[in-house]
């Protein structure tokens, strides 16, 4: 077991202009579950490699337990992999593919014998130790791929998708019981995948990527709840979520939305009312400062840029929203933050319902709002009923709400994250 | 196929009343098609093995057969009078056995170098992107342009000039230099078909990069590193002109039988013909293994 970090990383491949990686710096502790998570192309992949010592990097270093790693080749940096592929070697049988790595490692026969049992006990491999892997299932290949990486007892283990080619049943049986495996084996683990799902539900910590850097970096409920710029926002979350065109009110209560309006959060706000402008800065060198990989995770990304001397955000909506009268903000809120209504409900936007799509465990609603024209998904109970092209009431949560400055699309008070998930 | 289908149109207003009424209204028509084309196929397959194995099987047969039996007429398809007097005649003849062994010398070297230089080759052509990649596998090609005669003559000059000329290690370094070219085409292609990832798990899990191809790359290439040796050996085996221009006393099988070829009886060139023919199918079922088997999965 030992911690990892990553510092300042910078990855261009040869004939790329644009680098894979720059300058991306995570910490992972001893024993703590990271999900690297992004589209493709957003440098996760890249990320692993380097880690793994199957890429070298252009710049930054790579520490794994306190030791330089960086130059190091991939078999002195006693990590283990679980490829997107599998990658068992199919001239061996299984009980050779789980020990390959003992064998490389001298471990003598009685031991690897052993520790492949013990292995292949945990993944429930006994009956096919003596298959060869083109006998067995795409689940099996998998499994044996993983009591392959988890019989070195490694420092890290790292998996690259390895759920991304097992069949939809499968791959939710496997997800729960890797979650299992590995926090009883309480190995540190880096896990890169662009699926939000498996993000959320295995990382302690989830670090979000794009476009080669790291934008968000935190446990998963708080990049749900409080993405820290539209990308994460939309990224994050099946349905995305949505976000609304609005303006503050003069006395800084409520937000108009074409030519509705809604109670405003009291959270979200700048910390102090003139600073607009800072605090839009001040988002953007905290999203900064998450990638450059505080050794401290905390869920409290926005301290570093916080300006000095600002009040701490204890002040009243309208103290904190006082100066934003008449300012342009995009409203960012959850399709289940929002409850539809067939009948008027005070309080709440008015829309029409344009697609109904049962989903089983709740219906998906594609609403349309009246005036403005702007369209939203919103998440309703299994047995909310409305027909397409009805009348519907949205009552949007205040303390679900999350503003972004139009301009750079990032929060407009990075600190709101912490408050947000506190109280959800 | 259309012309085939043809007769076959006029049943089929009929077929509702046939036996298949109860499943009336379907069109079995594809069906049949289907098995006739599947037949034709065996057919194929069965006359294309004939063609091979008919001239294989006459001169297995000649090689066995008497003197007497070889001048009767007309001769018999059957092996009715078995006789190895043609074969031990021909065995004994002078310069058979140097030559036939010369041959499995040529043969071996010639595998173990084009594979001991060509897949190295075909490994970088297949893992790196080195500048000017492309133009070598060309180049590597226009040397198969060059006529054997063409290369023999200035490397007779040269072996002379380096003691190679008239020994096995000369022929060999030619038929590799002939062989050459489509063992590193054809390693390149396998060692493709080798995931990149088994390769680098090998890497993670403590194997050095040798190891890892050792280990690893190797052995899942071994099917068609196996199908390279078969074709190296062969035309090894087969090869005539370059080997004559190269030796004199040390002539491989095809060029002593050659050389002797337009003074000897029937019997011996039959005998002669059967020499040839054996090493190379004994060699291709050997090898026929690797290239079928495929660590417990059978292609078929």
């Amino acid at each position: 077991m030992a911690d990892v970090s990553v510092t300042a990383l910078r990855k261009t491949y040869p004939g790329s202009k644009t680098p894979a990686t720059e300058d991306v710096s995570l910490h992972v502790a001893d024993g703590e579950f990271v999900v690297l998570l992004g589209p493709s192309g957003c440098g996760k992949t890249t990320l692993l490699r380097l880690v793994a010592g199957l890429e070298l990097p252009d710049a930054g270093s790579v520490r794994i337990g306190g030791r330089d790693v960086t130059y190091l080749p991939p078999r002195q940096r006693n990590l283990s992999m679980v490829f997107q592929s599998y990658a068992v070697f199919p001239h061996l049988s299984v009980a050779d593919n789980i020990g390959f790595g003992l064998q490389m490692h001298k471990v003598d026969g009685a031991e690897r014998k052993r520790k492949v049992a013990w292995a292949a006990d945990l993944l429930q491999l006994e009956p096919f130790l003596a298959r060869y892997p083109a006998q067995l299932s795409g689940g099996q290949r998998q499994r044996v791929a993983v009591a392959r990486a988890i019989v070195m007892e490694p420092d890290l283990l790292l998996m690259d998708e390895p759920l991304s080619n097992l069949d939809a049943l499968l791959r939710l049986n496997f997800r729960a019981e890797l979650k299992k495996l590995l926090a009883d084996l309480g190995t540190t683990c880096l896990y890169v995948t662009h699926d939000q799902v498996e993000a959320l539900s295995l990382g302690d910590r989830v670090a979000v990527l794009n476009e080669g850097r790291i934008v968000q970096d935190g446990p998963p409920l708080s990049i749900y709840d409080a993405p820290v710029d539209e990308f994460v926002g939309s990224f994050i979350g099946s349905p995305p979520m949505n976000f609304l065109t609005a303006t503050a009110t003069a006395d800084g209560t409520a937000l108009e939305i074409g030519e509705q309006r809604i109670a405003a959060p009291s959270t979200g706000w700048p910390a102090a009312g003139p600073a607009a402008e800072p605090a839009a800065g001040s988002a953007g060198s905290a999203g900064s400062a998450g990638s450059a990989g505080e050794p401290d995770p905390g869920p409290d990304p926005g301290q570093a840029g916080e300006p000095a001397g600002a009040p701490a955000g204890a002040s009243g909506p309208g103290d904190a929203a006082s100066g934003n009268g008449g300012r342009p903000v995009r409203v960012g809120v959850r399709a289940e933050a929002i409850t539809p209504s067939v009948t008027p409900v005070e309080g709440a936007l008015r829309a029409i319902a344009e697609v109904v799509e049962p989903l089983g465990s709740s219906v998906l609603l594609t609403a349309v709002l009246a005036g403005g024209g702007q369209p939203l998904k919103v998440q309703a109970p299994s047995d909310f009923r409305v027909a397409a092209g009805a009348d519907l009431w949205l009552a949007i949560r205040p303390d679900r709400i999350r503003l972004y400055d139009p301009r750079t699309r990032r929060a407009i008070d990075p600190k709101a994250p912490a408050q947000i998930s506190a109280s959800g | 196929m259309s012309a085939l289908a043809g007769p076959a149109e006029p049943a089929r207003p009929a077929e509702p009343a046939g036996p298949a009424a109860a499943e009336s209204g379907v069109d079995r028509s594809p069906l049949r098609r289907r098995r006739r084309q599947r037949a034709l196929l065996q057919l194929a397959a069965v006359a294309i093995t004939l063609f091979m194995a008919a001239p294989i099987y006459l001169i297995t047969l000649a090689a066995f057969s008497s003197r007497q039996a070889l001048n009767e007429y007309p001769k018999s398809v059957l092996p009715t009078d078995v006789s190895t007097e043609t074969l031990r005649g021909f065995l004994s003849s002078a310069g058979i056995v140097p030559s036939f062994l010369n041959s499995v010398a040529v043969g071996l070297l010639a595998v173990l170098l084009s594979i001991g230089l060509g897949a190295p080759a075909g490994y970088a052509i297949a893992r790196y992107a080195f500048r000017g990649r492309d133009a070598y596998q060309i180049v590597l090609l226009i040397t198969r342009a060059l006529p054997v005669v063409v290369l023999s003559i200035p490397l007779a000059e040269l072996f002379i000039s380096w003691q190679l000329y008239d020994t096995v290690l000369g022929i060999a370094l030619m038929h590799t230099a002939l062989a050459l070219p489509t063992t590193v085409l054809i390693s390149a292609s396998v060692f493709v078909s080798v995931p990149r990832d088994v390769e680098e798990a090998a890497l993670i899990f403590g194997a050095t990069p040798l190891a890892a191809f050792r280990r690893v790359v190797l052995p899942i290439a071994r099917p068609g590193i196996a199908a390279s040796a078969i074709f190296t050996f062969v035309l090894s085996w087969n090869e005539v002109l370059g080997a004559a221009i190269l030796a004199l006393r040390n002539r491989t099988l095809p060029a002593q039988v050659l050389g002797s070829l337009s003074n000897s009886p029937l019997a011996y060139r039959f005998a002669g013909g059967f020499a040839l023919v054996v090493p190379s199918l004994v060699f291709i079922f050997v090898m026929r293994r690797y290239l079928l088997n495929m660590w417990g999965t059978t292609i078929r």
